[in-house]
């Protein structure tokens, strides 16, 4: 009996080794506090769930700047800087066997801009030749767009004029789709009996509201680099919720709440799994030029002196966002930092001289304001604190007017109220994508300020190939815009609030999307 | 009573037929459409298209009579926000969650609130009674944004014993239930106090006892089944609520119900999907009411249901 123990312990040890070594954890737990609806990368704005399953053509380092292979392994830009031609990846399947090939973006492509996807999102490729004529109905034709394929692995890219900000804009829009399973399945082909991918994860489950399964694709062209091999999204769109279930070990890695920063920072435990870093979102007030006061360019200065952004994230945000001088977040292209000089710091004296000299002298002869903001609790809280930097400062009655979602952006764009809020996520990490999209004259509000000089700063920044002289052209256009003629008053820069478990390597990017694929676990 | 039955049943069109008018014409006059962003007005050219896509270019009243004759054939639509759902799937997704977490916090009400207020009333003005209410009170007063998290904080943090959030299995409807169900316990119990305060004076309960009844059998053989008269007829209404409101409670504990539709749907201007979704608690409010009514008829035999 003895003889047989001392034979077993062994292998009992052996097993037990080698069971502990396979317990290792190989599953990411991780919230979505959104339900991922429209898992098509090509019928709506990105989210996680398809920026993990697609590919598209490019990458974006926001270390050094740089885009980076992804789908297309090499381009070319025609002299005119109108053309571009990618080489797609070659040897490189879909889950379902078949070559990705050039054909499959070109497809992409169109069906964005196809008026039956009725994609939200369309308008971001409008640079490309044709495609705001097929969007709007004009041009009934998908194959006028300015998208070819002109061999297996070669894709051509026409633009309306030459955009230096075109290549970092493809690292978040015009992901490969499979256009056989689009085809066969129509509005279905993304259900997890159905969807055939071409990134580092595929779905298998889909639970709407509830939880999203993605499991490691082997036909991704990198699969050997992809060290998670599941990942649990569980719907929880309660952030405090999210939290608890972080510290009850149920998710790996969460968003702190802003009510819980402050505990998380003293925490013995928490404060060693507490990353704070930038985000490319700017919060931001806007003038409405078309009436009295704020026609007047002191008024709009002094308004714009009168508020102290430091007290603002220091005491209402809290969540370590960074007080902005100018429009475009750190890390994005194009930026002006705070120590370059450039916008209207806070100022109380100069505030009151400002008005003074427009003939406001503390605040006498202004008429009552209004400050909108879309309903929210942060939204609320600063403008009550800027109601009362203003009043005090300045003498004036400030209303508060607290809008709904929905109607929010298009009443205040036509000029309903004499100050908004307003807030923009970088959709690619270029100066262009807020100078371009919100306030040049083309396409600005009605309501804005329009400056010819400025938008010609902006159109010569757009084509600039030079990063020294694009930079100078934006810092010149900062200069015009937010501190001359201080169309606009940038409050602040978001900031990411993180607790990730020790065992988790989490690479954080300030994109929007969570890259699953180059994160890893680390079972030691 | 079939007859009774048949013809509250047939009522129930006209009325749905109103409602739906109501909510389309309410719906409709809010600004904002489903496309606008918050962050940033959609260019027209891609309003024209999505508008184009659903129709909602076309008249109101063609679009009334379109989404009614759909309807009739019992398709309530595409949802705006989630492209590749329909609202009938998301009525027969999420609303068994709903209705299983509507039915759980309802058995909490009644086994937490009746007992209580008949106990206040047997006791009325002792400790019994005043803790009761006291409780009945503290359980109308905490609302569920404070209550879900502090059981979360306590049975879920501290304690461990029961998960943060999510559904699936009886450990994960606990606390949503007793979360949702506790307000509505108070009012049960408030209720039942006052019924049972009001009955155990009547004549017939002072001859039982002249009878030499037992109390235990006077009071629950004829003093609760009046008492409970009352309370049936909120228990109805009660059930639909709670079956549809329970947004918040689904928030917090990340339960996939249909709840969050009730209200999400209107921010985001979702309107088949606010049609759908009033019109099935219009629905579930005349059934509840009508199986009230029936109940009616059991608890008190004086009651007859074809009488008018």
């Amino acid at each position: 009996m003895f003889g047989l123990r001392r034979k077993i312990a062994p292998l009992l040890l052996v097993l037990t080794a080698v069971v502990g070594v396979t317990a290792a954890q190989t599953t990411l737990n991780v919230n979505l506090d959104s339900d991922p609806f429209i898992i098509d990368p090509t019928a709506n704005w990105l989210y996680d769930v398809p920026a993990n399953m697609f590919v598209p053509l490019l990458d974006y380092d926001y270390k050094t700047s740089q885009v980076l292979p992804r789908g297309a392994t090499s381009w070319t830009v025609s002299d005119d800087g109108k053309t571009y031609t990618f080489q797609i990846r070659s040897d490189w399947n879909w889950s379902d066997g078949t070559p990705v090939t050039a054909a499959d973006y070109e497809f992409a492509f169109k069906h964005i801009v196809d008026p039956n996807t009725a994609a939200p999102m369309a308008y971001r490729v409008y640079i490309i030749k044709n495609a705001k004529e097929i969007n709007s109905g004009e041009i009934k034709d998908l194959d006028e767009l300015g998208v070819r394929a002109i061999d297996e692995h070669t894709l051509e890219i026409e633009l309306t004029e030459p955009a230096v900000w075109f290549l970092s804009s493809l690292s978040s829009i015009g992901h490969a789709i499979p256009r056989w399973d689009v085809e066969a399945n129509g509005k279905n082909w993304t259900d997890p009996e159905n969807i055939v991918v071409n990134g580092p994860y595929t779905l298998t489950e889909l639970k709407p509201e509830d939880l999203a399964v993605l499991e490691k694709n082997p036909s991704y062209y990198d699969a050997d680099q992809v060290q998670i091999e599941k990942i649990n999204l569980y719907v929880v769109k309660e952030a405090s919720t999210a939290m608890s279930m972080f510290e009850n070990n149920e998710l790996d890695t969460v968003s702190v709440p802003p009510q819980d920063i402050d505990r998380v920072k003293t925490d013995p435990v928490l404060s060693s799994e507490y990353y704070n870093g930038p985000k490319f979102i700017l919060y931001y007030y806007l003038f409405n030029v078309l009436q009295p006061p704020f026609d007047n360019v002191l008024v709009r200065k002094a308004f714009a002196a009168a508020i102290d952004k430091q007290a603002i994230v220091d005491f209402i945000t809290k969540g370590g966002e960074v007080p902005a001088n100018t429009l475009v977040p750190p890390g994005s292209v194009g930026h002006v930092p705070n120590s370059a000089g450039i916008g209207i710091p806070w100022n109380p004296e100069q505030a009151k001289a400002y008005l003074a000299e427009a003939g406001y002298p503390n605040g006498e002869g202004l008429a009552p304001i209004t400050l909108a903001f879309n309903a929210g609790e942060t939204n609320s809280n600063i403008a009550q604190a800027v109601q009362i930097m203003w009043q005090d400062t300045l003498g004036v009655k400030v209303e508060l007017q607290s809008i709904e979602g929905r109607a929010y952006s298009q009443i205040a764009a036509e000029g309903a109220f004499n100050v908004w809020r307003m807030g923009w996520g970088m959709d690619y990490p270029d100066a262009n994508n807020i100078h371009a999209e919100i306030f040049h004259s083309n396409v600005g509000s009605p309501a804005i300020i329009k400056i010819p000089e400025y938008d010609r700063l902006i159109d010569e920044a757009a084509v600039e190939s030079d990063p020294a002289r694009r930079n100078q052209l934006y810092q010149d256009a900062e200069r015009l815009l937010v501190q001359e003629q201080a169309g606009t008053v940038p409050i602040y820069w978001y900031a990411e609030n993180l607790l990730t478990k020790p065992n988790l390597n989490r690479v954080i990017a300030p994109s929007f999307n969570r890259e699953f694929w180059k994160w890893s676990i680390n079972n030691q | 009573m079939l007859v009774f039955i048949a013809k509250r049943l047939l009522a129930l069109v006209p009325v749905l037929i109103v409602i739906s008018a109501i909510t389309f014409l309410l719906m409709h006059s809010i600004p904002g459409s489903p496309f606008d962003q918050e962050e940033k007005p959609l260019p027209p050219e891609i309003r024209r298209n999505l508008e184009a896509f659903y129709n909602l270019n076309e008249p109101l009243y063609k679009q009334y009579l379109r989404y009614m004759g759909n309807a009739l054939r019992g398709d309530l639509g595409p949802s705006y926000m989630q492209k590749n759902r329909s609202v009938n799937d998301i009525i027969v997704t999420h609303f068994p969650t709903s209705l299983k977490l509507g039915l759980f916090a309802l058995v909490v009400a009644i086994i937490i609130g009746l007992p209580m207020g008949i106990v206040s009333a047997l006791r009325q003005n002792t400790g019994w009674d005043y803790v009761a209410m006291f409780f009945a009170i503290a359980g109308v007063s905490v609302p569920a944004m404070t209550l879900g998290p502090l059981l979360i904080w306590g049975f879920a943090l501290k304690l461990g014993v029961l998960p943060v959030a999510r559904w699936g299995t009886w450990q994960h409807a606990v606390l949503p239930a007793f979360t949702l169900g506790i307000g509505h316990a108070a009012i049960i119990a408030r209720l039942t106090r006052a019924s049972m305060l009001q009955v155990i004076k009547e004549d017939y309960i002072r001859t039982a006892r002249a009878k030499g009844l037992r109390e235990q059998r006077i009071m629950i053989k004829h003093a609760l089944r009046n008492a409970l008269i009352p309370v049936i007829t909120i228990i109805g209404p009660l059930f639909a609520a709670l079956i549809t409101g329970s947004m918040v409670v689904e928030q917090i504990f990340a339960i996939p119900g249909l709840g969050r539709f009730f209200v999400d749907s209107v921010g985001s201007r979702d309107y088949p999907v606010i049609m759908g979704t009033t019109l099935l608690f219009a629905l579930l409010l005349v059934l509840s009411n009508l199986a009230v009514d029936i109940s009616y008829s059991w608890i008190d035999p004086r009651i007859r249901l074809d009488e008018s």
